[in-house]
């Protein structure tokens, strides 16, 4: 049987052995209970004296708690794997695992690998609170399940890109800064793209209009999040209408564009990762 | 066998290292010395490929580190210059994780880490934390993880810089047996005692040129002036004149009336005609100690100038 990753089980317990990976999980569930208690006390606020949760409410607490997730993994992800290889070279051992037999897919799936699990840990320890706004009503587990591959589907991405821009710099400072920047160019900048292009670009983008939309933004996970509501609502969870060149047909749902879109960019960043770690070949410079 | 052909390297208009061409046998010891930034670790890190030549190429054993580096890798044990460390790792999981970046087998591991940790003195520190390791210890460490894979080609990078003077014995003794065990070993350093006393052969670097590649033994026979300590048993001033009248300077310690230093030739025939010339003079000779510190006059002579540069054989 092989052996589990070296790299990934050095960072696993590297990070598991520090108090500091404890208390960066406890302040994110403190935050995300925090959070659901505030949706949860308002919601009770508004029901005027009666103390009776409907399947609204139920559904307004596990969307503000799906939100503030993805918010902890958005900033979670890109951080931890941003110091992945770059805190290598900052620790001066890059060198020495470059030099051993690993291969530079190994040292990047150990990296990423790592980053990812610990957001799984997050994501895992919110199962109590998912739980309760499951027992209110108003979710069902495929919603719940819906969410959970969303948000996983997110953090790979943004890991991805927090380990690409670890092996382009040297410090883990400047690789954050990348990271981050990357990230919310992503989240801000495509939503004004969005309401900006189809205004400015004449012909059939504007013929299609939401299907741009929705294909622009599908690599939006809070987008995502807010237009699979609406697939909830009437019922269409895998499948969705667009609109291209002034032909209707069936595609996959949002969510499952973005789940697909989020896996291919963290494929493509994982091969760039990759390929900056391979040592270059040539036959001998003359 | 390992072969740098015409090996450069430049950083934008900086030239790190320049045209360095040699040929290193088998199980030599090489000594690598030169001023900060002549381009000791360059080479270093060129013959790990952990960089490329700008132009030229290294040949180990038949493979070259531009065509193959994955191959070279294998050959090579590497000690940085500084110790890198994880946190809250002890150090048999230190050597374990890089058994296992190795590749190697459980059964294998658990085998290799005792005999490894034992083999570098650290048997005792097995479970202290790395961090927590003093620096002699650290470094003892560190070529084991070099040693764990048992490559033939061992490369040091200012292994004893920092060590107090035990920790630098301990090391130096580790090494004479790797030598004898028929490792090619290189060597960065500036402590050139320490590599006189372990290095067959010595490559000197200056600017990033080469400044002379040679065997210990040539390198220090090209010294041109030797110094000899001669002692008296009664004071003889016209010990001056005759060493002067064999080409020699001499001059009296500050500490010591009855001892002085000569300088001059080199040649062991030349030394013996001063000495005859001093009994013929009946000045009473009671030591006569050419002094060992060849290596090092020969470093600051070939380093000192542009001329040196010229005048010194290159392999």
């Amino acid at each position: 049987m092989r052996d589990i990753n070296p790299v990934l089980l050095r960072e696993l317990r590297g990070r598991l052995r520090t108090p500091r990976s404890y208390w960066l999980l406890c302040g994110a569930l403190f935050l995300v209970s925090s959070i659901s208690l505030l949706i949860y006390s308002a919601e009770y606020a508004s029901m005027n004296g009666q103390p009776t949760f409907n399947g609204s409410s139920g559904h307004t607490v596990f969307l503000s708690l799906v939100v503030t997730a993805l918010v902890v993994v958005t900033a979670i992800a890109p951080i931890m794997a941003a110091g992945s290889i770059s805190g290598e070279r900052e620790r001066q051992t890059f060198d020495l695992i470059v030099l051993t037999q690993l291969r530079p897919i190994d040292i990047v799936l150990g990296k990423t690998a790592a980053t990812f699990a610990y957001c799984l840990l997050f994501v895992t320890a919110l199962t109590p609170f998912m739980a309760i706004t499951f027992l209110i009503g108003g979710v069902d587990v495929g919603e719940l399940a819906m969410m959970y591959i969303v948000i996983m589907s997110t953090a790979l991405l943004y890991t991805c890109i927090g380990v690409y821009w670890s092996t382009r710099t040297q410090t883990a400072i400047t690789a954050t800064g990348y990271a981050l920047a990357t990230i919310l160019g992503m989240l801000l900048v495509l939503p004004v793209l969005v309401l900006v292009l189809p205004e400015v670009l004449p012909g059939w983008i504007a013929d299609s209009t939401t299907t741009w939309r929705q294909l622009m933004l599908a690599i939006h996970p809070f987008a995502t999040i807010i237009f699979t509501q609406d697939a909830i609502r009437t019922s269409t969870v895998w499948t969705n209408q667009y609109t291209i060149f002034g032909v209707t047909i069936a595609g996959p749902a949002m969510w499952v564009m973005s789940v697909a879109v989020s896996w291919f960019w963290s494929c493509v960043c994982s091969i760039l990762s990759i390929r900056r770690l391979t040592p270059p070949t040539s036959k001998g410079a003359s | 066998m390992i072969e740098f052909r015409s090996v450069s390297k430049s950083y934008g208009k900086t030239h790190a290292l320049v045209s360095l061409s040699c040929v290193i046998p088998r199980g030599a010891t090489v000594g690598l010395i030169g001023p900060n930034g002549s381009g000791k670790t360059t080479a270093l890190r060129l013959l790990t490929t952990l960089i490329t030549p700008s132009s030229g190429d290294i040949i180990v054993d038949g493979i070259s580190v531009c065509a193959d580096p994955t191959h070279v890798r294998q050959r090579i044990g590497y000690m940085p210059d500084t110790f890198g460390v994880y946190e809250s790792m002890t150090a048999t999981e230190y050597l374990d994780f890089y058994a296992r970046c190795g590749t190697m087998a459980p059964a294998q591991r658990s085998a290799i880490i005792p005999s490894m940790l034992a083999r570098v003195g650290l048997s005792d520190a097995a479970q202290t934390a790395v961090m927590s390791l003093s620096r002699g210890m650290a470094q003892r460490l560190s070529l084991g993880r070099a040693l764990l894979h048992n490559p033939d080609i061992l490369v040091l990078d200012e292994p004893a810089s920092g060590l107090d003077p035990r920790a630098r014995i301990e090391l130096r003794t580790l090494l004479h047996a790797l030598h004898d065990e028929g490792k090619t070993i290189f060597i960065s350093s500036h402590i050139l005692s320490d590599l006189a006393d372990l290095c067959t052969h010595m490559l000197i670097l200056e600017h990033g040129k080469t400044v002379a590649y040679d065997t210990l033994a040539n390198m220090t026979r090209f010294t041109q002036q030797q110094s000899i300590s001669v002692a008296l048993t009664h004071p003889a001033p016209t010990i001056i004149d005759v060493a002067a009248t064999c080409g020699y300077s001499a001059h009296q310690t500050a500490t010591d009336l009855l001892r002085y230093d000569l300088t001059g030739s080199t040649h062991a025939a030349d030394r013996a005609a001063l000495l005859r010339a001093l009994l013929a003079a009946d000045i009473a000779v009671h030591t006569f100690a050419p002094q060992e510190a060849a290596l090092e006059q020969a470093f600051l002579q070939m380093t000192s100038t542009d001329q040196h540069m010229q005048e010194t054989p290159h392999a």
